[in-house]
């Protein structure tokens, strides 16, 4: 897995796409996790290095994987 | 051994019975384990092993302490090297935690970090968080470091919160020779894990019905179901405790859940057991009945009907 790639400013402002549109495509059910996510790359959009970006990122998919879980296990 | 019985009686805290006799010991619930005589449970929110008497469901805690991030409720495992691997920071990290004195002993970084740990007989598994579809979701500890162990792969799907959805894999108790693993979210199915890594792939009754889809709904995780919560394997059958019940997946208001644990034996009918509540993990089962932890954190025996 690579997800460092996901963390890229690339991955970033196509993430937050997604995540934006998800927000408003997925169930209801969902939206809590993928809102946070969405709030959380935006975050991590906003740092200022490429590292930093990267690691954000990671934490912000890893604790969407975490509310998922959290949620539906 | 006399400092471990220290560290044992340090850490270790009596928890006392309900006034109904059943037991209320366990917070978050973070999977569990089965010994000849014992139930272990890991309960995150403290953290701590929960040990719990078979015969009388007496209860113990053995507070797990010194870890530097919060412990995941991804499952633990127990390998016979006399320590607990616990995943923490959200999969980052694997602990291993002494089982005499529940101190930290070591601390791994995974390189990919994990939703799920378990015990595969001897050795420790971990499920790996996956993004891309066709990836190896188990891996099995050997010789140091995490290997794939078996075919089952990552899910595709069209973008990335659906595929963290589809590839959310879990684990049950299991036998001398097969470990049920399931997806959490789609169909009712679970796949027998054996010693070698294969696994053969058993349909189980389910009491989710998808939601209706429309166009204004096309997603896919829309029209996925969460049908199984937890599964018990036995020699003479497997125990399943349902998820999702009826047509609203398990945050949605109103949704109903883990009401049913259900008994397939080869050849003969399912058996069903209905819960008066929301049921949470099948901690143990014999002939007569289960344990089962239910949602409210109570541990009590449900006998079968």
């Amino acid at each position: 897995m690579n997800l460092v790639r996901l963390a890229s400013p690339r991955f970033l402002a196509s993430g937050l796409a997604l995540a934006s549109g998800l927000a408003v495509a997925a169930p209801l059910h969902a939206n809590n996790c993928i809102q946070s996510y969405a709030e959380c790359l935006v975050r991590a959009a906003d740092l200022q290095t490429w590292w930093q970006r990267s690691a954000a990122g990671i934490d912000c998919y890893l604790d969407t994987v975490a509310c998922v879980r959290r949620a539906y296990a | 051994m006399g400092a471990a019985l220290l560290g044992l009686s340090m850490s270790a805290v009596s928890l006392s019975l309900l006034a109904d006799g059943s037991q209320r010991p366990v917070g978050e619930y973070g999977g569990r384990s089965v010994t000849p005589t014992e139930i272990r449970v890991l309960d995150a929110s403290v953290p701590a092993i929960v040990r719990i008497d078979r015969t009388t469901l007496a209860a113990s805690a053995l507070l797990l302490s010194s870890a530097d991030a919060p412990v995941d409720p991804y499952g633990f495992a127990e390998p016979g090297d006399g320590t607990f691997w616990v995943l923490g920071g959200r999969g980052r990290f694997v602990y291993r935690f002494s089982a005499a004195t529940g101190e930290l002993v070591e601390t791994r970084t995974l390189a990919d970090p994990g939703q799920g740990i378990a015990t595969l007989w001897d050795r420790v598994g971990i499920v790996a968080v996956r993004i891309q579809p066709g990836e190896r979701l188990l891996l099995r500890l050997e010789n140091g470091a995490f290997v794939p162990f078996s075919p089952l792969l990552s899910r595709p799907a069209p973008e990335i919160t659906a595929r963290l959805i589809r590839n959310l894999l879990r684990s049950g108790s299991g036998t001398s020779n097969e470990i049920p693993l399931w997806y959490t979210a789609g169909p009712a199915r679970v796949f027998l894990l054996g010693r070698q890594g294969r696994t053969r792939s058993i349909p189980v009754p389910t009491f989710a019905t998808p939601p209706r889809s429309s166009a204004q709904d096309p997603e896919p995780e829309a029209v996925l179901t969460y049908p199984v919560r937890d599964a018990f394997l036995r020699e003479d059958g497997l125990w399943i405790l349902s998820n999702q019940e009826g047509n609203r997946t398990p945050l949605e208001s109103g949704a109903s859940r883990a009401r049913h644990a259900v008994l397939l034996r080869t050849g003969r009918p399912n058996r069903v057991v209905p819960l008066d509540r929301e049921g949470r993990a099948l901690l143990d089962a014999d002939p007569r009945g289960l344990v089962v932890l239910f949602a409210d954190g109570v541990v009590s025996r449900v006998a079968l009907p």
